[in-house]
């Protein structure tokens, strides 16, 4: 069976004018990115600030595209489909943006911004185009009076139950979210996870879940894709990565929860401090050459600053780019 | 050096309401709290629940709009008694504050290393010169690499992280024996985040700084309080050690809040136990508890009187019904 999404090489370049007199300088955003998705699944990534995801959303949901590589839905090439058959397309997959307050036009009546996508990917239905958004709206648990509504008369959780049903009208196959519940209180965190959750049951959903936050990502994802400077530096199924990281890298986000997210709801047992690695306090500055990580590991050798380490196999659904791999 | 016994800030029955005052929407209500020199308290709760209204009345910089009641003792002055120009001697000197939204607080037409000296030559501290030798000091002090190339940059040319930095950097400028900090890594990503509070928690030591950190992010209060006032609807909830109160909550909106997130306690998939419904609209809490109405163990009671506080453990409890009641554990 061919996957739900298959991206293979993905890169992306920007580049960038800084002032006059420095030379133009290039930067790789992402970087040869290859992983496949299936049917039903989730994949989560995660990786620090400025590590590509959002990139990588925006080219999954051909928002933006690549310098290299493809993206292939249902086995079909996304960047080789022509406007008006890339529009039709879109009802397989949609987005979930990070902040409900930005997202949103504040402009716009719920009902037109839920109903935009069914626009784009199937005009004219008439009047069963009202009756799909109200729909929508009360699979994520809002009544149809909201339909009429403007987006600042509800809370941050509702503009995101809000942005969830503007992803499903179109009743699609993948759902990209980026950082979807980063904005919310952890109270509402967890109400928008819940309903993401039963979705993708009632549903069979994908979904490519961005996110920061490791214990969301452990809970929701199937498999995850750590991401540093543009490239994937390990994949594998989230548990085992969690418990066991391959990559130093991976191991520092994890090393980086608090103990207290750690730990089981009843917080009884808190590790030592002595037994906690601590974080530095300093910021890291990058390495140039070898090894994207090569300036912050504390694992780095000469070698590493000589050669790029590339991502292979280190066992079962599992890889990772160092040369070194810890797991 | 003075002990542990006089307080160096002793919070007393702060109110902070907006609009009519026939009918004020009060945004915090009776909030009373003490933190001894050099002591560490958390303020957490979700948005809205009066957190930043509260730092804010501690420094004199709540909206023009404002009202404000009950004292604030600190070093034996009533801030609360202050004019404007009473407080420029304060804010800065003795209460440094790192502010939610870093892009917004620094000014972004001037450079980092004027911004960080500026308080020293406003406060007199220092001279133009000193003052700038210090500022790097303090660059490279709070962990920004590569200090004496940075120390001329505008605020857009840094990063979200080495914004905070520079903010903390400001607030400690003038040695001041509090310092605030309001949702100090909210806007950061894991690894950063985790720099910033071991930052926090060495400065603190380093400079015998009583700190203030207002979170709604339970790990960061954690890791860096030893005592915490959980609030909501502009009310204490609950309050006490740190440690205690989230090893053994006795609030139920304490308890919802510790059990929203998903861990270890979960199985994959699960669904988690979100607090049901949203914080309300100040006009729209109830006139007793303002956890009724999202709490499942609410009654009539609960609704029309405001519980008074009850000692349960080492922590104080502003509920009827607190602990006993398990809501949290099953799905
Ligand atoms: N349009 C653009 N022009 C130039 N550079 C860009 C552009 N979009 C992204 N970048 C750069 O590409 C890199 C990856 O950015 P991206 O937004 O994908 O990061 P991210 O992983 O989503 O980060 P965050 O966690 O902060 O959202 C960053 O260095 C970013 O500054
Ligand atoms: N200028 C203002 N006028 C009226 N209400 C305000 C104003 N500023 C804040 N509030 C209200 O006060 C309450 C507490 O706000 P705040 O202290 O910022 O909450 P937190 O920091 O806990 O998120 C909120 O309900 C907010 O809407
Ligand atoms: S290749 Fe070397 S520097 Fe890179 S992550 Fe592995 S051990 Fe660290
Ligand atoms: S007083 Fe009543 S409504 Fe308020 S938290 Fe306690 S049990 Fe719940
Ligand atoms: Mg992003
Ligand atoms: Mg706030």
């Amino acid at each position: 069976m061919t996957a739900l999404l298959d991206v293979a090489g993905l890169t992306r370049r920007f580049h960038l004018a800084h002032g006059l007199i420095e030379r133009p300088r290039i930067l790789t955003a992402l970087d040869d990115v290859s992983f496949t998705l299936a049917h039903g699944r989730s994949l989560g990534v995660v990786g620090g600030s400025g590590s590509g995801k959002t990139t990588l959303a925006r080219l999954v949901m051909a928002l933006d595209k690549p310098d290299a590589g493809t993206v292939r839905l249902d086995g079909e090439d996304l960047n080789a489909l022509a406007p008006a058959e890339l529009r039709r397309r879109r009802r397989k997959f949609q987005m979930v943006f990070q902040d409900p307050r930005g997202s949103l036009d504040p402009r716009m009546r719920v009902e037109r911004i839920v109903a935009e996508p069914l626009d784009v990917a199937e005009p004219g239905l008439g009047s069963a185009r009202r009756e799909r958004v109200a729909a929508a709206l009360e699979a994520v648990g809002l009544d149809r009076s909201a339909l009429s509504l403007y987006p600042h008369q509800f809370s941050g959780g509702q503009r995101q139950r809000i942005a969830i049903a503007r992803a499903l009208v179109t009743a699609p196959a993948l759902v990209v979210a980026d950082e979807p519940v980063s904005a919310l209180d952890v109270s509402v965190q967890a109400q928008v996870l819940n309903l993401m959750m039963d979705l993708q049951r009632e549903r069979g959903l994908a979904y490519l879940f961005i996110s920061h936050d490791l214990a969301v990502v452990e809970h929701i994802a199937d498999d995850v894709i750590v991401m540093h400077r543009g490239r994937i530096v390990e994949q594998g199924p989230a548990e085992a990565l969690f418990r066991n990281p391959g990559h130093p890298y991976t191991l520092s986000l994890v090393e980086a929860i608090s103990p207290f997210d750690r730990m089981p709801v009843d917080h009884t047992v808190s590790p030592s401090p002595a037994l906690r690695p601590r974080p530095s306090a300093r910021e890291m500055l990058p390495s140039s050459g070898g090894c994207s990580y090569a300036g912050s590991c504390p694992f780095a050798s000469g070698h590493c600053h000589r050669e790029t380490p590339s991502l292979i196999a280190t066992g079962e659904d599992r890889r990772v780019a160092c040369l070194k791999p810890l797991a | 050096m003075s002990e542990t016994a006089s307080p160096l800030i002793a919070v007393d029955r702060l109110a902070v309401s907006f609009g009519d005052p026939a009918r004020p929407l009060a945004a915090v209500r009776q909030v009373s709290f003490t933190l001894a020199p050099g002591g560490t308290l958390g303020i957490v709760g979700e948005s809205g629940s009066g957190k930043s209204m509260t730092a804010r009345a501690l420094i004199g910089l709540l909206p023009e709009s404002a009202r404000v009641s009950g004292t604030v003792a600190f070093d034996g002055r009533d801030l609360l008694a202050n004019r404007e120009r009473d407080w420029e001697a304060v804010r800065g000197r003795q209460i440094g504050m790192v502010f939610q939204e870093p892009m917004t607080a620094l000014n972004p037409a001037h450079r980092i290393g004027d911004q960080i000296a500026e308080g020293l030559i406003h406060h007199h501290l220092l001279d133009r010169r000193a003052a700038r030798a210090e500022a790097l000091r303090l660059i490279e002090r709070v962990g920004i690499a590569r200090g004496r190339e940075r120390i001329d940059a505008y605020p857009h040319e840094l990063s979200g992280g080495q914004r905070q930095r520079v903010m903390i950097a400001m607030a400690l400028a003038c040695k001041p024996s509090l310092l605030i900090a309001d949702e100090p890594t909210s806007a950061l990503d894991v690894t950063i985040q985790a720099q910033i509070v071991e930052l926090l928690s060495e400065l603190r030591a380093e400079y015998g700084l009583a700190l203030i950190v207002i979170s709604h992010d339970l790990g960061v209060i954690a890791d860096l309080t030893e005592r915490t006032l959980i609030l909501y609807g502009g009310r204490v909830m609950e309050e006490g050690g740190t440690s205690a109160l989230f090893r053994a909550p006795a609030h139920p909106y304490t308890r919802g809040l510790l059990a929203a997130r998903p861990g270890r306690h979960k199985a994959k998939g699960e669904h988690l136990d979100a607090i049901p419904g949203n914080v309300p609209a100040i006009a729209d809490f109830p006139p007793g508890c303002p956890f009724f109405g999202r709490c499942t163990d609410g009654t009539e009671r609960c609704r029309l009187q405001v519980p008074p506080p009850v000692a349960v453990g080492d922590s104080l409890a502003r509920c009827w019904f607190p602990q006993g009641q398990a809501s949290g554990g099953q799905a």
